[in-house]
């Protein structure tokens, strides 16, 4: 008896029984396909296996008792700490965090619109010596009368046009202004790059492969280099007008009583020490 | 006092071998259940190597017709239940008594009983060989497929007793299974130690009742359907016999009434195995374990309702092959929850790439491959297509072999230590595994090409017109990397059985009970009945200040 010996072990003893009574009944099967003195000699097998194995069990099971003699080495507590998940504001968020006010792309919009407007007139008064040159050319997108008009016709002053592309300037403007402050904060790194260079390079490349089927007359009256001058000076002063507005929190993150307004204690989160 | 088993008076190798001949211990069967299995593996391996190099080429004569015929259904009927079957058997016997803190199975001496019904039964089958050409000159082993369909296994049509060897040899092993599966649920249930709720037992114990329990369901329907090709083959009757009015769709929806749940008995414990390993491998408890729960019992369940989808092409109703669509669809959500959550253990964890949990993670990848060709398998119209064809080949040995086959690897590479007392060779164990896996994929992936073209399974040779060439070629060339892969994991253990490096109580850092013993453990398990607050006790006591119990 040692003196780790809490308790009094005892295992059931090992015994032959069960591999005699396997062994004999398969050769009882065995019989089936080779011959019946086999299968006469499994069930004597398995006969003597089977009371073997109910004497070892019956009336009382037979034991033993080993000899203790190794033992585990006992279980150290360890230095190593578990890092605990911490849940930043950024886990499984849905990005952008924060926001533009959708107000600074209308405005943003609005003032990039007049900026790319002043851009195309001068270029149109370069040109071609007439500032309406450049907006009866736009409107002949909506309108197609204006494809068949001959040359001193597109640099005289026509109101219908006038209004048209006044209209669609107003519209688009204030519509791709929108789409500026609600991109602005998703694209990485240099968002002023991509709304100066890449968006309006994307859009007069689908304006130079589309026009061909919009409008085939105009295609001839577009100057591209002072289309696409416009769209650039558009992108600049609209991205720039947005980026500079403060941004918002998208409220992802904010309790139901903090999006209901709730002023109470424990409702607003603390604010930070550092 | 004791008493040991060793008989003074038989010489040391023969008293050693008489030890372990009558032993009753669960650590000992356990061993023995997985060295057969992995004896078997190497038979039913080299049959598939030689099926392999028959069809590497058009035209090729490597064996004779029907010996190929011997080949393939010896190689399935070997794998499913002579490899499969004692390596998970005896991986719960060796395991689940030490994970639940006792000293040993429910009955241990049925369980030896189990064993070595499954050790005869195995030796019959294999004895077919000899004994059904020698006695009766008609036949040899059994050739009539793994799934031995109807009316081919009529006496009409399979002469001799080869038929005959397949069924007794697989009764016989499957009475052990039965006996096994009861001593397994009646041990889970009832010999837990103190404090190990049925919520607390590490989630491979889990896993091994619910497998248990399908072995208990599945297997008498497969006896009983054996019986009565028994009673039609050498008693006169009829059950299959359709010239007589039998019915071999009967033998089929038995047949696959087991087959299936027997698909997963085999692949559940590939799932016990990884989350054990892939937790203790990424040092996170694993992601979501009341839900891996419900997902096992829930696919023991469904487990047991789809098995018509092996009989889509036999011309069964619209509304009979649509149900079973949509249950073996079904199947696939609590499978794809597990696979979700294995992920999500790994994911944010300080992963260790050793062996074990490399195999794991080939397990994942291989798994998820052939559970999604299983998916398409499960359309009826696309089942037409492809039914008996080297698709579903490819299917189902990237979920046996590349699931199954690759999980007991990580097994062995991570309880090997355990249970020998020595460490396996990382550097080895790493050839074996990229060797593997680069053959297994070479061997399997191209089946799913070959057999879209519209290879059939079980032919002998093909033209050469076909297209189906180079395909089979790469097929077998793989089979060279891994016969490789298997020579470097034979060499592996063989080195560090005599001179690998100790391992320790628990060389894993790891947390369940068993690796609070000493490797190997003693036939008594522990010198104190262990107690248990937590899913992971040991956790419990390397880290007293922060316990699990108080997260649970
Ligand atoms: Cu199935």
């Amino acid at each position: 008896m040692t003196t780790h010996d809490h308790q009094r072990i005892e295992l059931p003893a090992p015994c032959t029984g069960p591999m005699l009574c396997a062994f004999g009944i398969t050769l009882g099967f065995a019989g089936i396909v080779t011959s019946w003195p086999v299968a006469v000699v499994g069930v004597i097998f398995a006969l003597a296996g089977g009371v073997h194995w109910w004497r070892q069990v019956l009336p009382d099971p037979v034991e033993i008792t080993p000899d203790i003699t190794v033992h585990p080495t006992p279980i150290e507590p360890r230095p190593e700490r578990v890092a605990k998940l911490t849940t930043h504001r950024a886990h499984r968020a849905r990005v952008p965090l924060e926001i533009h006010p959708y107000s600074a792309g209308i405005t943003g919009g609005l003032i990039g619109g007049l900026v790319m407007a002043a851009v195309a007139l001068t270029g149109s008064w370069l040109e071609h010596g007439s500032i309406w040159f450049a907006i009866n050319v736009m409107a002949g997108t909506a309108m197609p009368s204006i494809g068949d008009m001959s040359t001193e016709g597109l640099l005289a002053y026509d109101a219908s046009a006038m209004m048209t592309a006044g209209t669609m300037q107003l519209v688009l403007c204030l519509f791709i202004g929108l789409l500026y402050g609600v991109i602005m904060p998703l694209l990485p790194r240099w968002p002023v790059v991509w709304g100066t260079l890449i968006i309006p390079a994307v859009w007069c490349g689908l304006m130079l492969a589309a026009m061909s089927v919009v409008n085939p007359a105009l295609e001839t009256h577009i100057d591209w280099t002072w289309f696409i001058g416009a769209q650039v000076a558009f992108g600049l002063v609209c991205s720039v007008w947005v980026v500079r507005a403060e941004k918002i929190d998208t409220m992802q993150h904010w309790s139901y009583l903090e999006r209901l307004g709730m002023e109470a204690p424990g409702v607003q989160p603390e604010e930070d020490d550092e | 006092m004791s008493s040991s088993p060793v008989r003074p008076d038989l010489s040391p190798p023969l008293s050693r071998l008489h030890e372990w001949v009558v032993t009753v211990d669960h650590k000992r069967l356990g061993v023995m259940y997985i060295v057969t299995g992995l004896v078997f593996f190497l038979i039913g391996g080299f049959e598939a190597a030689m099926m392999r190099w028959q069809l590497a080429w058009p035209g090729l004569d490597i064996v004779m017709p029907e010996d190929f015929n011997r080949l393939f259904t010896m190689h399935g009927t070997t794998m499913v239940f002579l490899v499969g079957m004692p390596i998970l058997l005896g991986s719960a016997n060796y395991l689940v008594p030490l994970m639940i803190g006792t000293r040993d199975m429910a009955f241990p001496r049925l369980n030896a009983f189990g064993f070595w019904l499954f050790f005869f039964g195995g030796a019959l089958l294999y004895f077919s060989y000899f004994g059904a050409q020698g006695l009766y000159g008609m036949g040899s082993a059994p050739d009539v497929g793994w799934f031995a369909y109807a009316p081919l296994t009529e006496r009409t049509f399979s002469r001799g007793h080869s038929t005959d060897y397949w069924i007794l040899g697989l009764m016989v092993s499957g009475f052990g299974s039965i006996a096994t599966g009861i001593n397994l649920v009646t041990t889970i249930l009832c010999m837990r130690c103190t404090g190990m709720r049925l919520m607390k037992m590490p989630l491979f114990v889990w896993i091994m009742l619910v497998d248990a329990i399908l072995i208990v369901v599945a297997m008498p329907p497969l006896a009983a359907a054996q019986v009565m090709l028994l009673f039609d083959r050498s008693l006169g009757a009829h059950f299959f016999d359709v010239q007589a009015g039998g019915s071999a769709v009967l033998w089929q929806n038995l047949f696959w009434f087991f087959g299936h749940p027997e698909v997963y008995i085999l692949i559940l414990p590939a799932f016990a195995f990884v989350s054990e390993i892939i937790p203790v491998f990424s040092r996170k408890v694993l992601f979501g374990y009341p839900l891996m729960v419900a997902a096992t019992v829930t696919i023991g369940f469904i487990s047991m309702g789809v098995w018509v989808h092996h009989m889509f092409a036999i011309g069964l109703s619209p509304a009979v092959n649509t149900l079973f669509m949509a249950s073996t669809m079904l199947i696939g959500v609590p499978t794809g929850i597990k696979m979700f959550n294995w992920v999500a253990t790994m994911f944010g964890g300080r992963i260790r790439l050793h062996t074990p949990m490399l195999f794991s993670i080939g397990f994942l990848a291989q798994f998820l491959f052939g559970g999604l060709t299983g998916v398409m398998l499960a359309v009826v119209p696309f089942d037409w297509q492809v039914s008996d064809s080297y698709f579903v080949v490819g299917h189902f040995h990237y979920v046996l072999f590349g699931g199954l086959i690759f999980s007991i690897f990580a097994a062995i590479y991570y309880w090997f230590p355990k249970v020998s007392g020595r460490m396996l060779s990382e550097a080895l164990g790493k050839w074996q595994f990229w060797l593997l896996l680069i053959g297994f994929n070479l061997t399997f992936g191209p089946m799913h090409v070959s057999g879209m073209l519209g290879m059939p399974r079980r032919i002998y040779t093909y033209q050469l017109d076909r297209g189906w060439e180079i395909w089979n070629l790469l097929s077998s060339i793989g089979v060279l990397f891994q016969a490789l892969a298997i020579a470097f994991f034979i060499w592996n253990v063989i080195r560090s059985l005599q001179r690998g490096t100790p391992a320790g109580d628990d060389p894993w850092d790891a947390w369940t009970l068993e690796w609070s013993t000493t490797s190997p453990p003693p036939a008594w398990n522990f010198d104190t009945d262990p107690e248990v607050r937590s899913r992971r006790p040991l956790w419990d006591a390397k880290h007293p200040d922060d316990p699990d119990w108080k997260y649970e």
